[in-house]
Formats: C-alpha cells, structure tokens, sequence
C-alpha cells in the first residue's frame, strides 16, 4: 500500500534538504578556504614567491601577528635575498592604512635588519613594544623582545627583558627567552658591546653577595644569629657521624644557615630565644630574610633584594643536564618540574657531571636566578632517591594539612637508593608539573635538606650490600644447565613458570608466590648500619 | 614476583637468578620434574649500589669491551633484562622500560663525565646510545 505524503511531511523535507544543501555548501566553502590557505602558506615558504605575492599573502592572512615576521626569518634562510625581503616590507608599508599593523611592523624590522639600518630597526621594535604594552599585552612584548634576539641583538634583548623578569622573577616565558638571549650573546664569537654588557651584568654576583653580608652583619647584631646558628649546631649535632670531613661539616654548616635565614625554624630549635624573637618582632617577620628587609637600618635596595629572596626562592633537588655555564644552566626541579636557568658560581660548576643533581637553594637577586653557592652535588640515582623520598614527605604534608588524622598517616619511609623510580626523566614524559603542588615542594624540601645531605653522605660512607626480597645476598647468577628430556614443557606445566609477556622467545619466567607491594621491583637493600633518624617534620609555612 | 628465568636451548636452558639459593631451589625443581640438571657454565656477580645498572669497568680493559659486554649482560634494575632486550621492548612501546633505560644511560653517562674530569677513561656513552638506538631526545622517543 502506497501512502501519499501529507502536505506537512513534505513541506519538512524540503526545509531539511535546504538546510543539507546548505550545510554541504558551508562544508566546501570551509574545504575550499582551508585549501586556498595551505596553498598560500606553500608560497610564502617558496622561495620562487615574488615580493608582491608574500606582501599580500602576509597581509591576508597574518596581518596582526609577529608570525608575519618569522616568515622572513624563514624565506632568508631558504636562500631568498634581503633585497627581496626589503621589497615585501616597501609593499606592505605602502599598502598599509595607518598606523600599519603588527605583521607590518613585523616584516618592517626584519627588512631593516637585512638591510643594515639599525635605527629603523630599532625603531619598528620600538612600536612593537608600545603596541604590545597599549594592548596589555605581556607576551606580545615577550615575542618582541625574542624577535630582537632572534634578529642578532641579544644584548638588547637581555636589556628590555631584564626589568620585567625583576618584577616577575618566576615567569617561565620571559626566563625562558632571556636564557635564549643570553646564550646566543655567550657563544658569539665576538660579541658587541650591548652583549659584553648583558652577560656581565648577568654574571655579576655582587648584589647577592652585598645581600649575604649585610645578612650575616645583621645576625651577628641582633638575636636571630644565635637563633640560626643553634639550629644549624643542632641539626648537626642531630646528624652528623664520625666519617664527615671537615669540609662536609662546613658544606652542611653552610646549608643549614641557608634553611635557617630562609624559612621560620623557632619552633623547630626549641630554642627559648627563638620564640621571643619571633614574638618580639610578629608573625610577618618569623625569619632572619624577613626581620632584615623589614628592619629600618636596612637599605632600600638590599630590602627589596632581600623581599625578593623570601618570596621567590626554591629549595630543591634540582637536576641539571650541562653543568657548563653559558652563560647559565637549566635546572629542572625533580619533584616539581619547575625549571629554572640559573647562574652558579663557577667554583659550584668545577667537576660537575652531567645530570648531575644540585641539592641546594636557587635565589632571585634582580630578577636573574643564581644558586647561593651553599648545596651538595648529587649523582643521578640520588638524585632519584632523594626527589622520591621528598615527593612522599610532601604528600605526607599535604594530607596532614588536609585533616587527615595522623595516626592513618603513612609512617616515613626509607630513602630507596637505587631502587627509586627514574626522577630524573619524568619531566620529559609529558607530565606537566602542578603548580599548586609545586609551591608546597620548596619548603618541604627546604625542611629535609639536611637529613638527605646526612643520608647520602652515609649511603656514600658505608658498605651496602644488595639483598633479593628474599633476604639473601645478591648475586647475579647466569648458569647454563645440563637437562635432560623436554625440561621446559614440563616446567611450563607447572603454576609457578609460565611465558613472559615481552619476553625473550620461549622464555620461562619463573614467578614466586610473595606479595611484592605496591613495587614489582625484586632488588631491596639492606644496609650494614643503622639507620639515622629520619624526620618528617612539617616546615615551616609562609605567612604572606 | 619475579625469582628467575630460565630460556631453553635443547638439552641446555640458561638460567638467571639473583642468589645461590634460588639456584639451588630452582635446580631441585629441575630434578624434581625427572630432568637431571647439571651445571655446565656459570657466571656470577655482586652488584654493588652505585653499579646495581652492572659491573664497574676495567681501566686496563680494551676499548668498547666494557661497553660490548654490558648491552648483553642481565642489569639488575632493569629486572635482570638486558640493556638490548630493554631498548628493543621500550621500541615496542614499553614506557617503563623506555624510562628506566633512560635513566641508567644517563647514570652511566654522569659517571663517565666523573671519570673524563679525573683524566680516565670514559665508558662511551654515545656509543651506546647509537647501539641502542636510543640517540634522539626521550620526549620524541616515547609512545
């Protein structure tokens, strides 16, 4: 039976086949235009484009970004003449309505750069920036600012940068494109006078060292020298051993004073003198940094330094891939991913290997990241042991400021050395750090520093044997035995053996019927000497 | 959990474990299941800390010998595999294994860049990585 379609029915397919034919318009409009600007983007890379097609392709479809000017980054080291890269910017300019537009500007500079007229140059930046700063805009600045460094003026540069990283010391971006900047002024082979002035500037350790001896001429006049240096005696008291060197004691002396100044330590000294001071002065001033830059004796300059060292500092265990200046390294915090390039001083540097692991505070002076100097090396399997042994402490802080009770809290454990998971790759795996957490690592492994130190210099000092779970002495056998008949069927029968999955082929893994935990991993070790104390004290908490 | 691996080769398997007694509890399984194990070969080491990733190399050794010897020797972390079976398994797209290679390679070359500062001479580190494949930065390398 055939039914006649109502008049509503067929009035509702044709509004649906409008709205289909339209819907397949869009779709190839949108197909179309996506083709028309794949093939644009081929001719801008085309080296054969002539000047006008670039001009109008750029104004099209990159007129208001720095990308316009990266194109000409990219035409000339594909072999197109300046000549023709000073054609693009004459085009675009004169097609420009004014003012032009930032991928004019963009191209502008990048032509005058070819051509050799720095003031022009300079001058295209120079509006860059104002645009950038007019729109509010602190990355469009940023992008400026790398494109000068990209464009050969590092030194400059390093100069527009620096104020900004001043005020914002921890801004990854601006570091990074400053640490760009400063590596290119550092490998020039004959660097300007902009460049020379950068990398000296950077180099420069005085306002820190001004700031560590004004520092320490302050603990020595008021209280909280004796407050520092009972809780450094009593940390090394706490922890020392007989096998320490004397350098050691004064590394780990060093360290100590370093927690001491930064964070507030009172409570943890259980020192009388320490509780007066803190209360003399309020909550805000809880440590020597914060009772000097608030003390009216001290300078402006040494104030603001010394501001800036409490609010931005970073204890931790920090990785580094080349320990090579130049002029400065990336440190990749193993706990908390943060990454910071940082200045050492040069003795610091001397016999560093790569991947080596500084534990130790790195400190902001001016903006630009240095490491005080006062830390201990570790090797990457330290490193590792440590970062692990840190990341747990601050979980365990984490709960305990979550209200969880601490009898449900998990007891402190070992530090695994050789046995922690791999820290030192785990910022390379996509794993992006959580900034949140990041904030608590600081202080927690500002409050650790010293029992780690103590624990690998131990670690280093004793004979540490390698047990399997089992308990037994580690030897690592690998026998070639005699059988007779078709031994792996019959092994293979049994529950204990079976195929491995990825193993070799035909290979028999020979499974044991203990719990491993949370680990699969079949190495424990067991140490020939007891255990320092291990201490999982809270730190002490900012008060901002 | 993991006590051994045994890998058959007619009338001879190679077993690996980590103690005597686990070889001694392994070879009565053996004979227990009627095959009358005898030990043919057998090499041992004790893995100290800092070389729990294997053996310490030999100054007066050849040059590449340590290196040659260590892609095919079972490695304590890495769950007895070797350096090979683990960069072949990371190939297929075994993360872990990718990253604790990693980390012993990077172990292996701070070590050598203690040794290179103290006028020794080096493992070469690059070498391996070439052999392993492994040569390109880790982020690009993984799944």
């Amino acid at each position: 039976m055939v039914v006649a379609k109502s008049n509503r029915r067929k009035r509702q397919d044709r509004v649906k086949a409008v709205a289909k034919r339209a819907e397949q318009a869009r779709r190839h409009a949108k197909a179309e235009r996506e083709q028309q600007t794949a093939e644009r983007f081929r001719r801008l890379l085309d080296p054969l484009s002539s000047p006008a097609d670039v001009a109008e392709i750029l104004a099209a479809e990159l007129p208001d970004s720095l990308a316009a000017g990266a194109m000409m980054q990219i035409r000339l080291s594909s072999g197109v003449p300046g000549e023709e890269i000073a054609q693009t910017a004459r085009l675009m300019l004169a097609a420009a309505v004014e003012p032009p537009q930032i991928g004019t500007l963009a191209v502008a500079a990048w032509a005058a750069h070819v051509t050799g007229d720095e003031d022009a140059e300079r001058g295209y930046a120079s509006e860059l920036l104002s645009r950038a700063d007019a729109a509010d805009d602190p990355e469009l600045r940023l992008e400026v600012i790398r494109a000068a460094s990209v464009r050969g003026h590092p030194g400059e540069a390093c100069e527009l940068i620096e104020p900004y990283l001043r005020e914002r010391p921890d801004d990854e971006l601006g570091a990074g494109i400053y640490a760009e900047a400063l590596a290119k002024a550092h490998a020039e082979a004959e660097p300007g006078e902009r460049e020379r002035a950068a990398l000296t500037r950077y180099g420069d350790r005085s306002g820190l060292e001004a700031l560590r001896a004004a520092i320490d001429a302050f603990l020595a006049r008021t209280q909280w020298g004796a407050i520092t240096r009972n809780w450094a005696d009593a940390e090394q008291s706490r922890l020392a051993a007989a096998y320490w060197q004397a350098a050691e004691r004064d590394q780990f002396d060093a360290l100590a004073v370093e927690v001491a100044v930064t964070y507030p330590v009172a409570g943890a000294s259980g020192s009388p003198a320490a509780g007066e001071a803190a209360s003399d002065d309020g909550p805000v001033n809880d440590t020597p940094l914060r009772a000097f830059a608030a003390d009216p004796a001290t300078p402006g300059e040494l104030a603001a330094r010394a501001s800036e060292w409490d609010q931005h500092a970073q204890f931790g265990i920090w990785q580094v891939e080349e320990p090579k200046a130049a002029p400065g390294v990336w440190c990749t915090e193993l706990v908390s991913g943060l990454r910071r390039y940082t200045q050492f001083p040069a003795p610091a540097l001397a016999g560093a290997a790569p991947w080596s692991v500084w534990l130790g505070p790195l400190v902001p002076t001016d903006g630009i990241w240095r490491s005080t100097g006062n830390g201990i090396w570790l090797s990457p399997l330290e490193g590792d042991a440590a970062a692990e042994y840190a990341e747990q402490a601050v979980w365990h802080m984490l709960e305990a400021l979550s209200g969880v009770p601490s009898d449900q809290l998990p007891e402190p454990g070992e530090i695994r050395f050789g046995q922690a998971e791999p820290y030192c790759v785990r910022w390379e795996t996509g794993e992006e750090p959580e900034p949140e957490f990041g904030e608590s690592v600081g202080p927690v492994i500002a409050r650790l520093a010293t029992v780690l130190v103590s624990r690998v210099w131990w670690k280093r000092s004793v004979t540490v044997a390698l047990t399997n779970t089992d308990g037994e002495p580690m030897v690592l056998i690998d026998a070639t035995v005699t059988v007779s008949g078709d031994a792996t069927e019959r092994l293979s029968a049994r529950s204990d053996f079976g195929e491995e999955e990825g193993g070799l082929d035909g290979q028999l893994v020979w499974w044991g019927d203990q719990d491993p935990g949370p680990s699969d991993e079949p190495l424990v070790m067991h140490f020939h000497q007891d255990d320092p104390p291990t201490c999982w004290t809270q730190p002490g908490t900012r008060s901002a | 959990m993991i006590l051994g691996r045994v890998t058959p080769g007619g009338d001879r398997v190679r077993v690996q474990v980590n103690s005597h007694r686990r070889l001694r509890k392994l070879l009565r399984i053996l004979a227990d299941i009627g095959a009358e194990p005898e030990v043919a070969e057998q090499a041992q080491s004790e893995p100290s800390l800092d070389f729990a990733w294997g053996s310490v190399p030999d100054g007066g050794s050849p040059p590449r010998e340590w290196e040659r010897a260590w892609l095919e020797q079972s490695v304590a972390v890495l769950d007895f595999r070797t350096p090979r079976h683990a960069a072949a398994s990371a190939a297929e797209g075994n993360t872990a294994e990718a990253l604790q290679l990693e980390g012993l390679l990077r172990q292996l070359e701070y070590q050598a860049g203690l040794a290179t500062a103290r006028g020794e001479r080096p493992i070469d580190t690059e070498w391996l990585r070439t052999e392993l494949g492994l040569t390109g930065p880790l982020g690009e390398r993984l799944p």
